[in-house]
């Protein structure tokens, strides 16, 4: 076996190794492939093993040996590779095996625990088994090359980490970021941040070119920037850049800061960009607010038509002065910045310095009035008048920094005075190149002037205030003086048409015309009149005017009386207190106003004239247009009435009865609407009270006829179900008479009887307030019925009764009623019963009936109504009567007046004649006295069909 | 002529009623045999299972019975073949005038308001009796109708 020269220490150490106890076997026994791998094994640098046999027996280089750290353990060569590895093996054995069936196996970054370098740690390989044959073809062994790839796989790990960090960073940042991947800037990452700036959802935006998933982004200017960004690799910061973005479903202008990075590879390529921005719309709109707000106070300032200068410190830097300022005191433009001295030397012994000063260090303002100041303009001197103020200026910490110069240049004004003079002088030479007479006075009327012509017409020169009225016409001398004093007060121009007397006492007519003469700030200084001769004219309209004034008079007259009956009209309406009366215009606002309205509304005249009338609506009223409603039908029908609530000033409502009623011309056009209102309140509330009780009533009615339902029921129970045990009882014990009598002693039999007795009387008891019930509730079908009829019928169901009493009825008068015939029925033989029962043992009983229809006052019955006519039924009988004073008592139910062992009954069947008679709207009333029988009245109304 | 017997059927659920009703039948004279039921479905059935020939001579029908009231069954009876003519007498503890009408209308012989006598009880048994004993099978007169309890008169 030849082994290279270049083995390294492994390849001296497999050549000095003794073979021939390992499974191998000696080296110059081996196939040739094992050979030429081994060779070539040990020449390579990269790390070579080679297993062998069934043991894996092992050879390796040293570049094995390094990798896992055997080069100090030679005893691993031609051991098997299983202890070695005994921590991977489980790993590595499946593609030794793989190997070993001739199938050559790869992996690369394949991890194997290992621990030959020291404690385990995990480690990268890329590993190539590849199969070696024996001379007969069969593989006997496998070579494995390895590669170190542990640094790799952890470069690679801490990258995955650090990116991870990375994009984590950008999700948390507190700005907005991004990343922007590829040429078309496809968005990799966005923060919510960046998310809400772009004022878009993730689902649009993310894995998008961003000029797609947010088109409102395009046409701005971006697209180049991010292009640039991504070929050259250069960053780029944007400061304030107004982008138009969607907000609120609207684009907006929006101020971004923002800088685009590019994201480079490890070789330099640009594969993304990353953005960061903040949103600074706020700062720059709230700073361009500020500083418009500066620029117009500037441009106020500088435009001003007066002089502003404002004068900073001590030594009065001029710090701001206006153009008009600037023209004052022609020294040129370039002021700012100088002193005040330095620019108006001139005014250094006009004390103007010592009063900056003054107000500077004192901080009261200085002010003057049209003071004479000399400056030199253009080089040239000039005396200016001034209105001017110095006032402190106040820096935030409440310091004077300077003084503001405000004025007024009054020195127009000052020459425009001596021009009025010369002016003046020229119009009395005028007063004397004219026809008209000429006439001043100042501006309370005291005489100032009278041209040369006047003075020659008259013969008198103006002196005091009566020299006008000296040459006036007596009788025009009123309407003068009132149309004068009405000038003097108002100013406007005076117009009269007087007689004027000359110097010979001959009055002819002028017409004078006295115009104000006004100053520069619109006051009257003098009046200037001018005199025309109209006499010609003025005899013959003198005379026409008489004429129409005398039918003036007459009209007058006429209008005077129809003002008087209006005012008197007017004055009605004002006095009305029950009624609110106003007018409206056609709008609905309030024209007139009475005392009726200020006490129903509580509004004074003064503060509702003028208002609209939909102030006295409700709410709700005027929410469903009722004011408009009632006078477009009042307009329409010519007028409109409602109730309803209205509300007065204080608030409070009060129910009223409105008539609105549209007032026409004579065109028929309406003018307006009169409005009449009257205040039911009080009638409401009666018949809300009306309405309510009604309602109670009702609800009464319902309650009783509930209970009247539940007295069927009882009524039902009690006919069937108490009847049956109390029959039981009676049979029962008729049978124990009829069969079991002679077994009982006399004693048991009285008991015995009773105790039937009593089952008995319970019995007809129930059956009594059986038919007490349904009195109430049975139908009621009133019919005309002939009384007698009844009385017949009942004498018949009586029969027997009345033969064993020997009784006898007496009709006496009968005639036909409006009854319910079985109710009315149900009351005779009631009546008559009683009288049965109650007649006098002595005397065979006697029961007379009579009836009558007369007016109820014709009776002694105070219940009755003299508006109406009744029946009048009387039953007496000559029976055992009863004390006066129980009259009422008896037609109670349950009342009895005898004992039970004189008189059986259970004090129902009154009650029930009651009920009938109640049934019948009728009244019944009970007399009688002890043993004088007694006597029944039944009274029932007749109604008209 | 001879007592012939008589075949009574009683409807009636109420026990004392029926033992009453057996005692008065026990102090009357005459031959009878007598078959009780307890509510109108027992009836119903007892009647439809006879042979025609073996059908009671008189029916005592109670109103008030569980199942089946005396009024329905008064009507079914009516309608059956061969029950026509069969005498019903109503015999009840309660006695309203509307339902005299209506039962009237039906076909029921009499209505009967169940007596507070012993002695009553037994009357009006036997008064029933001979009214079939003498072949009647006509409806009475409507004002023979109804007979009161005299003593609620």
């Amino acid at each position: 076996m030849h082994f290279p020269t270049h083995g390294g220490k492994m390849g001296k150490l497999i050549k000095a190794k003794d073979w021939d106890d390992t499974p191998i076997g000696n080296p110059d026994t081996w196939p040739m492939f094992l050979r030429a791998m081994v060779a070539v094994m040990l020449e390579n640098p990269f790390g070579m093993c080679i297993v062998w046999g069934t043991g894996y027996a092992q050879l390796y280089n040293d570049g094995f040996a390094s990798i896992f750290g055997m080069g100090n353990r030679p005893l691993d060569l031609g051991m098997g590779a299983q202890e070695t590895f005994s921590e991977s093996w489980d790993l590595m054995v499946p593609l030794i095996d793989s190997a070993m069936t001739g199938e050559a196996v790869g992996v690369l970054d394949f991890m194997l625990p290992l621990s030959q370098t020291g404690p385990v740690e995990e480690r990268y390989f890329d590993i190539s088994y590849s199969p070696i044959r024996t001379d007969n073809g069969q593989v006997g062994g496998v070579l494995m090359t390895v590669s170190d790839t542990t640094e790799k796989n952890r470069a690679i790990a801490t990258l995955k980490k650090r990116n991870a960090t990375f994009l984590d960073n950008i999700m948390q940042a507190p700005v907005a970021m991004c990343i922007f991947r590829g040429r078309d800037h496809i968005v990799e990452i966005a923060n919510a941040k960046m998310l809400e700036l772009w004022g878009a959802k993730a689902d649009d935006v993310m894995n998008r070119p961003i000029f797609e998933g947010l088109p409102e982004a395009r046409d701005q200017g971006l697209e180049t920037l991010v292009d640039t960004v991504f070929t050259t690799g250069e960053s780029f910061v944007a400061n304030e850049r107004k982008v138009l973005l969607p907000r609120n479903g609207k684009i907006e202008a929006t101020y971004l800061n923002f800088v685009y990075e590019a994201l480079k590879d490890s070789d330099g390529t640009v594969s993304g960009i990353v953005a960061i921005a903040i949103e600074v719309t706020d700062q720059v709109l709230a700073r361009s607010i500020v500083e418009e707000s500066e620029q117009k106070v500037r441009a106020m300032v500088e435009s001003a038509p007066f002089p502003i200068a404002v004068y900073v410190g001590e030594e009065m830097r001029i710090s701001l002065a206006n153009e008009s300022i600037i023209n004052i005191w022609g020294k040129g433009n370039d002021v700012i910045g100088k002193s005040f001295k330095e620019v108006l030397p001139e005014l250094g012994n006009q004390q103007v310095f010592e009063q900056i000063k003054n107000v500077y260090k004192t901080g009261r303002s200085f002010h003057t009035k049209n003071t004479p100041l000399d400056l030199i303009v253009n080089k040239k001197p000039y005396t200016y008048y001034f209105n001017y103020s110095f006032t402190p200026l106040y820096d935030i910490h409440g310091e004077i920094y300077g003084v503001m110069n405000t004025g007024v240049d009054l020195t127009d004004l000052n020459s425009a005075k001596k021009k009025i003079e010369e002016s003046e002088r020229r119009f009395r030479f005028l007063t004397e190149s004219i026809p008209q007479l000429i006439w001043e006075t100042d501006e309370k009327g005291n005489p100032l002037f009278a041209s040369r012509k006047w003075m020659v017409y008259t013969g008198i020169k103006p002196v005091g205030t009566s020299a006008l009225k000296m040459v006036v016409h007596p009788d025009d001398l009123e309407m003068h003086s009132s149309t004068w004093n009405e000038s003097l007060a108002t100013g406007e121009v005076y117009n009269c048409d007087l007689r004027i007397k000359d110097k010979s006492g001959n009055y002819k007519w002028h017409s004078v015309v006295g115009e104000p003469v006004l100053d520069a700030e619109d006051r009257i200084i003098k009046w200037v009149f001018a005199f025309t001769d109209i006499h010609t004219e003025r005899a013959f309209t003198h005379e026409l005017e008489r004429l129409v004034a005398e039918r003036t008079k007459e009209l007058s007259l006429l209008n005077e009386s129809l003002k008087k009956s209006e005012e008197r009209y007017h004055l009605m309406v004002a006095e009305v207190q029950d009624y609110a009366i106003l007018y409206l215009d056609p709008n609905g606002i309030i024209e007139n106003w009475n005392m009726g309205a200020e006490k129903i509304k509580g509004y004074r005249e003064g503060e509702i004239i003028g208002k609209h009338f939909s102030v006295f609506y409700t709410k709700p009223d005027r929410e469903r247009d009722l004011p408009q409603r009632l006078l477009d039908l009042a307009r329409e029908k010519g007028k409109a009435l409602q109730e309803g609530w209205r509300r007065r000033k204080d608030g409070t409502v009060f129910w009223a009865s409105v008539v609105i009623t549209a007032v026409h011309n004579k065109k028929n056009e309406v003018i307006g609407f009169s409005k009449v209102t009257h205040d039911l309140t009080e009638k409401k509330k009666a018949e809300d009270v009306l309405r309510s009780n009604a309602l109670e009533l009702e609800q009464k009615n319902v309650e009783l006829e509930k209970m009247n339902k539940e007295l069927q029921s009882f009524a039902y129970i009690s006919s069937h179900d108490l009847q049956e045990p109390l029959r039981k009882i009676q049979t029962f014990s008729s049978l124990i008479m009829e069969r079991e009598a002679s077994n009982l002693s006399d004693f048991g039999k009285d008991k015995f009887h009773r105790m039937r007795n009593a089952a008995q009387r319970m019995q007809i008891l129930i059956h009594d307030l059986l038919n007490f019930s349904k009195i109430n509730v049975q139908e009621r079908t009133f019919e005309h019925t002939d009384l007698s009829r009844i009385i017949e019928e009942v004498e018949e169901d009586l029969k027997e009764e009345l033969e064993l009493a020997q009784a006898r009825i007496i009709i006496e008068r009968t005639c036909e009623l409006r009854v319910i015939p079985f109710q009315f029925r149900q009351l005779l033989y009631n009546l008559f019963s009683n009288s049965l029962k109650f007649s006098n043992p002595n005397i065979s009983p006697v029961i007379r009936i009579k009836s009558e229809v007369a007016n109820g006052e014709s009776f002694d019955n105070d219940s009755l109504s003299g508006e109406m006519d009744y029946c009048h039924i009387r039953i007496s009988d000559n029976g055992i009567g009863f004390q006066p004073q129980y009259r009422a008592k008896i037609f109670e139910v349950f009342q009895r007046l005898h004992g039970r062992g004189e008189y059986s009954g259970t004090g129902v069947g009154l009650a029930i004649v009651k009920k009938i008679v109640d049934n019948h709207h009728g009244v019944i009333s009970a007399s009688g006295e002890p043993d004088k029988g007694a006597t029944f009245d039944i009274y029932l109304p007749i109604c008209e069909k | 002529m001879d007592k012939m017997e008589f075949r009574l059927l009683v409807a009636d659920d109420d026990e004392d009623d029926l033992e009453l009703f057996n005692e008065a039948l026990a102090d009357l004279d005459s031959s009878t045999l007598l078959v009780t039921v307890r509510n109108g479905i027992q009836l119903m059935e007892h009647l439809s299972e006879r042979p025609s020939g073996d059908l009671p001579d008189i029916l005592f029908l109670d109103l008030n019975m569980p199942l089946k009231d005396g009024l329905e069954c008064l009507s079914e009876i009516r309608s059956m073949d061969g029950l026509r003519d069969l005498p019903i007498v109503i015999f009840s503890t309660s006695l309203d005038m509307d339902m005299a009408d209506i039962l009237y209308k039906k076909g029921a012989h009499f209505y009967i308001q169940k007596p507070n006598e012993f002695a009553a009880l037994k009357k009006v048994i036997d008064n029933s009796l001979t009214y079939i004993s003498e072949g009647n099978f006509e409806q009475p007169t409507r004002d023979l109708f109804v007979l009161q309890n005299q003593l609620l008169r």
